[in-house]
């Protein structure tokens, strides 16, 4: 098992080979081997846990209505989200 | 060795191009290169495709081409839009861990474009659909195609070193950096200063930065050398500026005298007031000697009349804004125009109507900028080719408008507002600021004075009365109907274009690249100046021509008039359907352009499409040439 199939890993949003463990606060990848705190994700659980997730396969935030869509995506609890985004883009409007 | 290096750096927007594209610039500046790039994103900011096409000289450039000496791919998603825009021997630099991604996972591509691209897959015998097939086809054309470990540099950085994940992005641009360095073999301390100016203040991250330069530069060149070295450049100047349109344009307002500048934010318009602010507190040394007031307004109506009133105040004043932000200033302008205020607009376009392609370019608003506004009130257009045309054409414009006391509108396109360039440094000797007719102080002050065609102007807030209304009104500023007044205030207002079309020398307004009497005349405007340039140098033993025009209101008509028939092909180039330039041409001198080289994609001209242009229209094929190379 690897980090990546963990419900507590969270993809970084651009570059999702690296993320950050939830429950261990720190930085991981996806293919470290996991810990003994693995917990495989499984889409029911998360999504009866909170009212949305993020699909990493649309690379959007999915609600409870919508879940059934996405069943065969990577779904993950969060994502981590690059802080300096308004540095890279131009404005836009 | 190489004298001049084409590459794209591609990627999701926000993933760290900017800063790649900033450090290598600055990097091959102050190697003594000539740098030219530009950025093409999507609208939606962030996440979509984007990437830097940039273009590396010893030789002064202009423009740039295709297809590309060097590739980095920071995403599938690069690899799919761009994998036939590399040349035959080129350098495709691609991370290992996506080769399998498939092009219908890509979500951030639009359905369009991928099945434009999967029948492009088709068209070029490549049956897979996923990255690896791409790679073969490559090597299969001669592409040196190097496999990096993107992930390995970042597992290196976070076992080492406390690395911040929310910033990832600066750590992935310095594996773009550090491909293109490696390659084409640029002075590595060169790029680590462009790294410590672009990250100042973060002192961690450049130490990370730098050691994911140094680590995948060797990798490369542990690979396959330095195969695109460049030959070393003999610069011809000591100094240059590394900056955008949007900057220079900032930068020329502020040494020409801006005192206000109000905007609502738009593309491609607000970084020139964001850079406006960064500098609002005008220094000699470390004293503070002034400021500009930037005034961020609810809408673009509000802006325009705020500028306005600021004007009347007596201060030197500019709006900036795009094509829709233009539409609802219409009427702000003819209230200028009838009260005879000096207001400069900046006028950024890009692809209409209405929204449009907020972060794509165009030429097409040529005639609705000379035409705004209902009724008939002098207005001075002018247009700018270039980034150094622009620093000084943004000073005419300010001197323009309160000489004559007239809105100037200053023409930009897109291609212009967001490309990075290096310029020589401005010759400030050429720089004078005209702030027109000031009135002293009188006791029978008439603010329309109708003995003088520009009357002495006062300034709201002064010991000075003065009336102002959008109304047709007397020598004071009082709403009258009298139709002899009318008439005199009319033509009062309108011939200033007249004295405006005799007084500003007509280098100013018009250039002709080559000489009278060519075989063939390219006529255009804005910024087609540089793959034109590019072009007609490429085909030196045609007789070609350039005839850039500068200024459209008043028009240059008897000098454009006299080239024209001097030439025996006459072709329009412009970023619009019509070539409004054309039009515009024929309006003012009778003659038609029966040709013409047009894009409307959004996307900028290529020096190699002009040249297959010219090639098609020489050889009679067609008379209309529409581009649409580039994504």
């Amino acid at each position: 098992m690897i980090c990546e199939q963990c419900k507590h890993y969270i993809p970084y949003d651009f570059y999702p080979y690296i993320g950050f463990c939830s429950l261990e606060n720190k930085i991981t990848f996806y293919d470290t081997e996991c810990c003994c705190n693995f917990e495989p994700k499984v889409v029911e659980e998360i999504i009866e846990q909170q009212e949305r997730v993020y699909c990493m396969t649309c690379k959007t935030w999915i609600y409870r209505e919508d879940i059934d869509k996405h069943r065969s995506h990577k779904i993950c609890i969060n994502v981590v989200e690059d802080e300096v985004v308004h540095e890279e883009s131009y404005a836009g409007d | 060795m190489f004298e001049d290096i084409l590459l794209i750096i591609g990627g999701p927007q926000g993933s760290g191009l900017e800063t790649s594209t900033l450090v290598l610039t600055r990097a091959f500046a102050e190697n003594g290169y000539n740098v030219l790039a530009d950025r093409e994103y999507y609208s939606n900011i962030k996440g979509k495709h984007s990437y830097t096409h940039m273009r590396v000289s010893v030789r002064e450039i202009n423009s740039l081409a295709y297809p590309v000496d060097l590739m980095v791919a920071m995403d599938a998603e690069t690899v799919f839009t761009h994998f036939s825009d590399i040349s035959k021997g080129g350098y495709f630099i691609v991370d290992k861990n996506i080769v399998n991604n498939d092009i219908s996972k890509i979500v951030s591509m639009e359905p369009l474009v991928r099945e434009r691209i999967i029948r492009k897959l088709m068209e070029h015998g490549i049956t897979g659909e996923n990255v690896n097939s791409i790679i073969d086809y490559l090597e299969g054309q001669g592409v040196c195609v190097i496999k990096l470990n993107y992930l390995k540099y970042l597992k290196h950085l976070a076992k080492k070193y406390k690395i911040s994940l929310s910033a990832v992005s600066r750590y992935l641009s310095a594996i773009a950096i550090g491909a293109v360095a490696g390659l084409i073999g640029v002075d590595r301390e060169t790029v680590f200063n462009g790294i410590r100016t672009i990250l100042a203040g973060k002192e961690e991250i450049i130490k990370h930065n730098i050691e994911i330069i140094n680590l995948v530069a060797e990798e490369i060149q542990n690979q396959v050398g330095i195969p695109l070295k460049l030959t070393k450049a003999q610069p011809k100047h000591d100094e240059v500026l590394v900056v955008t349109g949007n900057d220079i344009i900032a930068m020329g307002k502020i040494v020409g005298g801006l005192r206000v500048q109000t905007y609502y934010p738009i593309t491609p318009a607000a970084d020139e007031s964001f850079y406006i602010e960064s500098k609002q507190l005008l220094k000699a040394g470390n004293d503070i000697i002034g400021g500009i007031v930037i005034l961020q307004t609810e809408d673009e109506i509000a802006a325009i009349a705020s500028a306005i009133g600021s004007a009347l105040a007596g201060a030197r004043t500019a709006t900036a804004t795009s094509g829709p932000g233009f539409s609802l200033m219409v009427e702000g302008l003819g209230w200028a125009g009838i009260t005879e205020t000096p207001v400069v607009v900046t006028y950024y376009q890009r692809g209409g109507p209405s929204t449009g392609m907020p972060t794509r370019g165009a030429q097409s608003d040529l005639l609705f900028a000379i035409f705004s506004g209902h009724g008939e009130f002098a207005k001075i257009v002018l247009a700018s080719g270039d980034h150094l045309e622009a620093f000084y054409d943004s000073i005419e414009a300010l001197n323009l408008a309160e000489k004559y006391q007239l809105p100037v509108i200053h023409l930009i396109d897109k291609f212009l507002a967001n490309s990075t360039a290096t310029v020589p440094l401005p010759d400030f000797s050429k720089i004078h600021i005209d702030r027109g007719l000031i009135a002293e102080k009188t006791s029978d002050y008439r603010r329309f004075n109708k003995k003088k065609l520009v009357s002495p102007r006062a300034f709201l807030g002064s010991n000075t009365i003065m009336w102002y209304t959008g109304s047709e009104h007397d020598e004071d500023g009082h709403t009258v109907e009298d139709p002899i007044n009318r008439l005199e205030m009319y033509e009062k207002r309108i011939r200033k274009i007249e004295a405006a079309d005799k007084e500003i020398p007509v280098e100013k307004r018009a250039i002709l690249f080559g000489h009278k009497g060519s075989k063939v005349l390219l006529v255009g405007w804005g910024s087609v100046k540089g793959p034109i340039l590019d072009a007609v140098s490429s085909l030196k033993s045609q007789d070609i021509s350039y005839l850039h025009v500068k200024m459209f209101s008043p028009f240059p008509k008897d000098f454009v008039k006299e080239l024209l028939e001097e030439s025996d092909l006459l072709v329009a180039v412009e970023h619009s359907y019509e070539a409004q330039i054309a039009k515009l041409i024929t309006m003012n001198t009778g003659i038609d352009i029966p040709h013409s080289i047009v894009k409307y994609t959004g996307r900028p001209i290529y020096q190699n499409e002009i040249i297959h242009a010219i090639d098609q229209i020489l050889s009679k094929k067609t008379k209309k040439v529409v581009l649409s190379y580039g994504e």
